[in-house]
């Protein structure tokens, strides 16, 4: 399983268990497959804490399930948690940050 | 292979045709040849396995669209002024590096390319030729 989903209260959790994120893994197809988004969900986190690596063709997954998601429920927030401080250095230098918060662990 | 390369200057080469095993063993054959002759990039480990990555992948994705029939050809130069050159050509048809972003745009219209590139340019100095179909990635070494 590319993920582990929980929610708490408005959030929903979503535990990548994917050690490399290089666009073999399609966490989009994950989101649609499973139909996890429902209608208390004001935010989604994404739990880095076993992800060691991750390329543009990563980083694209996540953008596309982003604005997928962004055009259904415009005012969903975005938190990814516990980003290996490498890759927390990517995200900020393509401008993640301006879409979601980034907390480095 | 550009004709504007000695092949006195090549003392790496290797070819592989393009499928996701392939992409990696290109990336790790790569830095174990550079390790070995200790040859030391001023990025870090993660940096540098990043850009081989994204070029390779780059080529491998948008160059052959992932074409089992199509090569991906990798070659390092002899080191020149302190600095490294890797070239990394495909066998598509090409695309004008001239409408490559400067920036990001967070989730707006930055094209899948694009994001790649972007992130090979800011760890290296890149150019490309051969109607784009070469990018040619210039690191600087070590004192």
């Amino acid at each position: 399983m590319i993920a582990e989903i929980a929610t708490d209260h408005d959030s929903l959790i979503v535990l990548i268990k994917e050690p490399r994120l290089d666009g073999q893994v399609s966490l989009f197809e994950f989101f649609l497959d499973n139909n996890i988004i429902h209608n208390n969900v004001e935010k989604i986190i994404f739990d880095f804490n076993h992800v060691t690596y991750i390329n543009s063709l990563g980083i694209a997954e996540f953008i596309s399930l982003m604005r997928y998601l962004s055009e259904k429920r415009p005012k969903l927030k975005y938190r990814f948690v516990n980003v290996e401080k490498k890759i927390s250095k990517i995200f900020k230098m393509i401008e993640l940050t301006s879409i979601a918060d980034i907390e480095s662990r | 292979m550009n004709i504007a390369m000695e092949k006195n200057d090549v003392i790496f080469g290797e070819t592989v045709k393009t499928t996701n095993d392939n992409r990696i063993k290109l990336i790790e054959d790569a830095i174990a040849f550079i390790e070995n002759r200790k040859f030391l990039v001023k990025i870090d480990h993660y940096e540098f396995y990043l850009i081989l990555d994204e070029a390779i992948s780059n080529a491998m994705e948008h160059g052959n669209h992932w074409n089992l029939e199509k090569h991906v050809y990798l070659r390092i130069l002899h080191p020149e002024n302190n600095r490294l050159e890797i070239d990394i050509e495909d066998e598509g048809s090409g695309f004008d590096p001239d409408v490559l972003p400067e920036k990001a745009n967070g989730m707006q219209t930055l094209s899948p390319r694009g994001r790649g590139i972007l992130i090979i340019k800011k760890f290296c100095n890149a150019s490309w030729s051969n109607n784009g179909k070469t990018i040619k990635m210039s690191l600087a070494l070590q004192d």
